[in-house]
């Protein structure tokens, strides 16, 4: 610490200028889509569809597509350089990697065998467990 | 090493004689700072979702049901609130890069003010939650047992009243007051909630002494894996809604002394966002699917 | 005061870290010495415990088995989470960086020593757990449910039915000790922040306001501690994940030094492979900790009975039934605790890996042997890192088509890993090796880290894994890798940077007793569990003689605690050198070894706050020895030669 730094007020760095908003986003816009998509899930949920797997996409995939939208724009994700990007791709492939490797622990395993490992409510059919 | 002398073909960079002056991308520290926390965040959040995931399809009847039992309307009303802010945020950071002070502090406030309206609601759903009972109770001593699914309306010392449904219980096996939802009540017994589905039933008001209480939970986090869940996500959303909102203020009250803080408002948006972006994915998880 | 104690300099926040992480070395040390006292003479009454068992009153002096589960529990956890990560990451990820990039200080420096200041409270919690009732955290390092969630404290089995029960000052039992303890570093921690962010215009008042906002920040927050803080296990829950946010802040720091402070001249391929290290294990740091962090909030709910996430469906518990709602998985912890904790095996040994390239290429006199495949390398070992977790789980119960799966990615690992051992040797093949004291620590690295990444394969195959499961061959394993790898990494480390660092030169002598000594006990001590682990004998039985068949593993066992007892005394030379020489040491010239990084170049020893005088210009890769440009048998980095651009060597 040289003496004259005393305190860590919020300062500007200096070695970079102003940011420049040098891109016109469409604030407004974005907001309205990420309105009426909310809208849509809603109702998409409260009309359902009789396959209980297509609700659940549906509602992912509105989702994922508000998600980008708020990254897109609002973070300026699409006005950035490739390090952002990258910084982004590694963490995504890793949360698939975790969510994916966990299925056949779930999914696959067979309730007779002994390598069931998940006996969750659903494997105890009824809420009455004779105790 | 030997002396052979390369004068063609490719020099790898660690050999290359001259400085290369500069490294080209003109992101600022701070930037890359405040990312690198971002997709650390990331893997927080996909650790607790994972998490839920898993235990969802592990028991996804017992996640249906009790899912019907938060509310909808809030929780749409809080993504609005928080989308909202989000907007108001984002032009906040345009108008302080361009200098203009007014609106910079007027889109701060309000999203400020977002942020405490949020967790107003927040506050509402989860109070709600915590007045919600499973009680199991004979009605009148030595009368017949029944299963409570409801609001607790009122309490004195003797007795408390419940303003919801109510079950017998059944003849065989018991009951786990941790897996019985409001729907199971309604129903007058279990069977596979058709998901989205609550019928009309209307509420009754029940008045339980309390002598002849056998069993009660609230609806808490230790209510079953579900109640679990959901607490967890929207708490620790919450706290980062709370953490948000102190550079939020801090950001406004520079502006108002005439401190516009351009690099800063743009890192505090970033984050905001991100917090509005893992509410856009929580929102469905839990309430909707 | 800012200067010496809130320094926001990387130099002395590295130099704190170091003072922390050798004074927890030498707790757990003793732990260590406990463990191997009771594997000796298990239960013995002719062998009671020294000093302790007196202390502690146990019949005849013999250590209780739930005494010795919490020993090994906290040995593992302090040596893994309170030593070797913070001494790789914390001591050298400071030191190092700015220095070696030629840069003046990090990209952020505050944050930089709030990653310090909040390590000592997690540091200060987890000693604090040694001071309850119950003892503290006895379910292993790795903190399987439900074990974990078994509350220490008698007569605290209580359903999470109320709010208030989980909050009741359950606390008040703290004695003084530990509550003056984590008052005092949670102090250090407000006033830190307050030296820094309260500017009232005037010197004395804003001391006096910054004493008195963190007497109050220090109060309240150890008042919030030891309110949950009520039994062992929680203390560590609570102690690891905030120990965790400290090195967030660490890796986020590094990360963004590396990326954007590097001085002209210094692209990403003539960074020194202790930096190319860094900042892979900043990436795993910063990817890997956050699940940590999860899924210890998660068991920590769970052990306050909020929730029921990890926890069985109708848990009993000695006859007890639990009052958890159940219906959760254990399993998935143990996915998402080794998600993290075999990157974080990673965090633990490539630190070490990239400074001991450099010193071999140092002392070796030649470029270090295939720079980029050693740089290729590490990213791989990183990112097959978070593909290999469930190696630790093939007994678990998980699905075995995951077993499979993982045995081939684990299988994979070995290649990056034999790539660095084989340009190793091809650094040292041919070279003029200088055998000072770092170069014997890090040759017997390489020799150690090859040992224990062949265990680790024999592991990885299922089949075998069946029978070395939970067996001291483990133990082995994790000891090679770590102690033999990291420790030795280490301590090459830091007897190659201790000129720079404090300005003064390391006994020779005693630095060569120290490594030989130490080398020696280390085999001595735990190649023999590599043949107890093969026989059968499990880890973490406190009393293996109790079952006839593991009974005659004893005298291997007596064998194994008299090395271990050496190779703990043998660390006392290294105390005494390292106090010593800083004493009495001699002056350390710049550049005592002559290398050719910037810290040894461009600043004096100790360098000056800031570093550099006036910003550093590269010109060469880091590797630049016995080049034939320049008389002298190195070419700093910084050292412009004419005509080099005529003269680009291939080797
Ligand atoms: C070639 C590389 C390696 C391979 C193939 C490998 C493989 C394995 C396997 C399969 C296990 C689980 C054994 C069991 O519990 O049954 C294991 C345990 C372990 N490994 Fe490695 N390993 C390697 C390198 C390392 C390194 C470099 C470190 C640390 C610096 C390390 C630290 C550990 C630790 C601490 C454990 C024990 C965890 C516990 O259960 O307490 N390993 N290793
Ligand atoms: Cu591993």
């Amino acid at each position: 610490m040289t003496a004259h730094s005393q305190s860590r007020m919020p300062e500007e760095p200096h070695d970079v200028s102003r940011p420049e908003p040098h891109h016109v986003v469409p604030y407004f816009t974005i907001f309205i889509v990420l309105v009426v998509l909310t809208i849509i899930t809603v109702a998409v949920a409260l009309v359902r569809f009789p396959n209980e797997i297509v609700n659940v996409l549906l509602a992912l995939l509105v989702a994922t597509i508000k998600g980008c939208c708020v990254a897109l724009f609002f973070m300026h994700l699409k006005y950035e350089g490739k390090l952002i990007y990258l910084m982004l791709i590694v963490p995504i492939c890793l949360m698939l990697i975790l969510v994916f490797a966990l299925i056949p622990d779930i999914v696959m395993t067979d309730p007779g065998s002994s390598s069931a490992s998940l006996h969750l409510f659903n494997a105890h059919p009824a809420i009455y467990n004779p105790h | 090493m030997s002396d052979t002398v390369l004068n063609h073909g490719y020099i790898p960079e660690e050999h290359a004689p001259d400085p290369v002056i500069g490294h080209g991308d003109p992101t600022p520290p701070g930037k890359v700072g405040i990312w690198l926390f971002l997709a650390s965040e990331i893997m927080f959040f996909v650790a607790i979702l994972g998490s839920y995931v898993i235990l969802r399809s592990g028991s996804h009847e017992l996640f249906a049901k009790h899912a019907l039992a938060l509310s909808k309307p809030l929780a749409g009303i809080n993504t609005l609130v928080l989308i909202f802010s989000s907007l108001t945020m984002a032009l906040a950071v345009d108008a302080s890069q361009k200098g203009k002070r007014n609106k910079t502090i007027i889109c701060l406030f309000i999203t400020f003010l977002c942020a405490a309206g949020f967790l107003g609601i927040k506050a509402i759903e989860y109070t709600s939650k915590f007045k919600h009972h499973t009680i199991v109770a004979r009605e009148s001593a030595n009368g017949p047992l029944y299963v409570y699914d409801g609001h607790l309306h009122e309490e004195d010392a003797a007795s408390m009243t419940i303003e919801g449904y109510r079950m017998p219980v059944p003849e065989h096996g018991s009951i786990d007051i941790h897996l019985i939802s409001e729907h199971d009540v309604m129903n007058g017994g279990i069977e596979p909630a058709e998901a989205g589905q609550k019928s009309e039933k209307a509420m009754e008001t029940f008045t339980i002494p309390k002598s002849e209480i056998a069993q009660d939970i609230i609806y808490g986090p230790w209510k079953n894996i579900f109640y679990a869940d959901y607490f967890t996500l929207t708490g620790i959303h919450a706290i980062h809604v709370i953490g948000g909102m102190f550079p939020i203020a801090f950001l406004c009250i520079f502006a108002i002394r005439g401190k516009l803080l351009p690099h800063h408002t743009e890192y505090v948006g970033l984050y905001w966002h991100f917090v509005d972006l893992v509410w856009i994915f929580l929102f469905p998880l839990l309430y909707l699917i | 005061m800012k200067r010496y104690i809130f320094s926001t300099d990387h130099k002395i926040i590295g130099i704190q870290f170091l003072f922390m992480s050798l004074l927890f070395f030498v707790l757990g040390g003793l732990l260590a010495m406990l463990i191997r006292w009771q594997l000796a003479w298990p239960s013995d009454p002719n062998h009671p415990v020294p000093i302790l068992g007196q202390l502690m009153g146990w019949s005849k002096g013999v250590m209780p088995p739930d005494f010795y589960t919490m020993v090994f529990s906290m040995h593992a956890t302090i040596m893994i989470f309170f030593v070797i990560i913070p001494l790789l990451v914390g001591v050298f990820g400071n030191y190092l960086i700015p220095l070696k990039i030629g840069a003046g200080d990090m990209a952020f420096p505050f944050l930089n020593g709030l990653a310090f200041w909040s390590a000592l409270p997690a540091g200060s919690i987890i000693l604090a757990g040694f001071f309850r009732p119950g003892g503290h955290a006895a379910a292993g390092w790795t903190v399987y449910p439900p074990l974990s969630a078994v509350m220490q404290n008698s007569g605290f089995g209580i359903a999470g039915a109320q709010f208030g029960n989980v909050l009741h000052p359950l606390g008040s039992t703290w004695p003084m000790t530990p509550v003056i303890m984590t008052f005092i570093a949670l102090f250090m921690f407000v006033a830190y922040v307050c030296a820094y962010y309260v500017n009232l215009g005037n010197k004395v008042l804003d001391i006096c306001v910054s004493v008195v906002l963190s007497l109050i920040g220090g109060i309240v927050i150890t008042r919030g501690v030891q309110h949950a803080v009520f039994d062992g296990q929680s203390a560590w829950f609570l102690s690891i994940t905030w120990l965790g946010f400290s090195s967030l802040m660490g890796a986020v720091n590094y990360l963004t030094t590396i990326i954007k402070l590097r001085c002209p001249g210094m692209t990403m391929f003539r960074l020194p492979l202790s930096i190319w290290s860094l900042f892979i294990t900043s990436l795993l740091v910063l990817l890997a900790t956050p699940v940590l962090a999860a899924t210890l909030t998660m068991n920590l709910l769970d052990h306050l009975r909020l929730t029921s996430f990890y926890e069985p469906f109708n848990w009993v518990v000695t006859n007890v039934p639990q009052e958890n709602s159940g219906g959760g998985f254990a399993i998935m912890h143990q996915h998402m605790f080794w998600f993290y904790s075999h990157p974080a095996v990673y965090i633990m040994i490539l630190p070490a890996m990239g400074m001991v390239s450099d010193i071999l290429a140092v002392f070796a006199r030649k470029p270090i042997f295939g720079y980029r495949p050693m740089v290729y390398a590490m990213s791989g070992i990183a990112f097959l890192g978070f593909i290999v977790w469930a190696h630790h789980m093939f007994q678990s119960g998980m699905n075995p088509t995951l077993g499979t799966t993982f045995a081939v990615s684990t299988m994979f690992i070995a290649v990056p890993s034999a790539i660095k051992v084989f340009n190793w040797l091809g650094t040292l093949w041919g070279g003029n090796i200088r055998f000072e004291v770092p170069m014997l620590h890090a040759i017997a690295f390489v020799a150690m880290f090859t040992i224990g990444g062949l265990s680790g394969i024999f592991m990885a195959s299922t089949a075998v894994d069946v029978h070395i499961h939970d067996t001291y061959f483990i133990v082995a394993h994790i000891h090679y890798v770590l102690f033999g790898g990291s420790m030795f990494g280490i301590f090459g480390a830091i007897t190659f940077w201790y000129p720079k660092m404090f300005g003064r030169m390391m006994n020779n002598a005693l630095g060569h007793i120290h490594f030989w000594l130490s080398f020696i006990a280390f085999n001595c001590t735990f190649f023999a569990m590599h043949i107890l682990g093969i026989g059968g004998m499990p880890r973490r039985v406190a009393d293996y003689t109790s079952y006839p068949t593991f009974a005659h593993f004893q005298p291997m066992n007596q064998f194994i605690s008299m090395s271990a007892f050496t190779l703990g005394a043998v660390q006392i030379l290294f105390v005494i050198n390292f106090i010593g020489s800083w004493i009495w040491g001699k002056k350390a010239p710049g550049n005592p070894w002559e290398a050719t990084t910037l810290e040894w170049n461009d600043c004096p020893s100790p360098p000056p706050h800031g570093n550099f005088a006036k910003t550093p210009v590269v010109h060469h890769g880091p590797y630049e020895y016995s080049s034939p440009l320049v008389e002298e048998d190195w070419l700093a980095q910084t050292r412009y030669v004419e005509g080099a651009e005529n003269f680009v060597v291939k080797h």
